[in-house]
């Protein structure tokens, strides 16, 4: 196995590790501690795929988001947020559809992985800022366009759903 | 095999743990995260799909471009993909926030009521 194989693969066992503690951690504030480790994790993935360009996106956009959960975590009152559980009892059926999703996927994965070619390397700045710049320009526009609307719209909707009643 | 092997198996991986977080858990709060975990997980697999040499694209595309295929285009969708979850964050913890402030004026009236 070649070091950016036993890279990559430290890297993904510390991504999962984060991902699994992140979702198990009933404190707020130590599962956003460990998804912030699983992002970092998976932002030097990208950087051994080949696309710095994500990975500064998944730098800027986990930094943003994991500093206003973090926040969010310090500043709710205590169980508040894990307070907020739904009042369905019936976990036997979603644990069944569970299981059934990841059997599905493993054997997606196993029917798949032996199909897949060996990976080419990625050509030469084709994961920089400049070459998904002139990708998301070029051949994207019109997505790129509906996405910022829907940024907005997201943020305009988060606005309003926050806003407190009577205050305008 | 090559890196986009390695890293759709990582991709599977976390998509799992973030559906079963999102099937299982009870809070929410852990339901986001989950919700997260996905959304990079789906990233992670438009990044490695993009290292395939055109394979799992559409065949006579292959067959027409072999020599070129669409470098950087998974790398787009990632982008979309990291965006979306963005918002739907936004609007995640948005909810969040005004389910906990009714649960408070809830909790605030019936304190009430018990002292009136």
């Amino acid at each position: 196995m070649s070091a950016p194989f036993a890279v990559f693969d430290f890297l993904a066992l510390l991504v999962a590790l984060g991902a699994l503690a992140a979702v198990v951690q009933r404190d707020p504030v130590r599962a956003v501690l460990a998804l912030l480790a699983t992002s970092s994790g998976l932002a030097g993935c990208f950087v051994l795929l080949g696309a710095e360009a994500l990975a500064a996106l998944q730098w800027l956009i986990s930094g943003a988001s994991m500093s206003v959960l973090l926040l969010f975590a310090l500043l709710s009152p205590a169980g508040g947020v894990a307070g907020l559980r739904e009042r369905d009892s019936a976990r036997l059926a979603r644990a069944t559809a569970a299981l059934a999703l990841l059997a599905g996927l493993v054997l997606a994965l196993f029917r798949v992985l032996p199909v897949l070619p060996a990976s080419h390397a990625a050509a030469e700045s084709a994961g920089t800022q400049r070459a998904l710049g002139s990708a998301l320009l070029s051949g994207f526009g019109l997505p790129l366009q509906l996405l910022g609307l829907l940024l907005l719209a997201a943020v305009l909707a988060a606005l309003l759903l926050v806003r407190e009643r009577g205050r305008g | 095999m090559g890196p986009a092997v390695h890293a759709l198996g990582l991709s599977l991986v976390l998509f799992a743990i973030g559906s079963l977080a999102v099937l299982l858990r009870r809070d929410v709060a852990a339901r986001l995260i989950g919700l997260a975990v996905m959304g990079q997980a789906a990233a992670l697999a438009f990044a490695a799909f993009d290292l395939l040499p055109g394979a799992l694209s559409v065949a006579e595309a292959a067959q027409e471009s072999a020599a070129a295929p669409q470098s950087g285009s998974g790398q787009v969708f990632a982008f979309f993909a990291f965006a979306l979850l963005a918002a739907e964050l936004a609007i995640g913890w948005a909810l969040v926030v005004a389910a906990l402030r009714r649960a408070a004026a809830g909790e605030r009236a019936s304190m009430a009521r018990s002292r009136s």
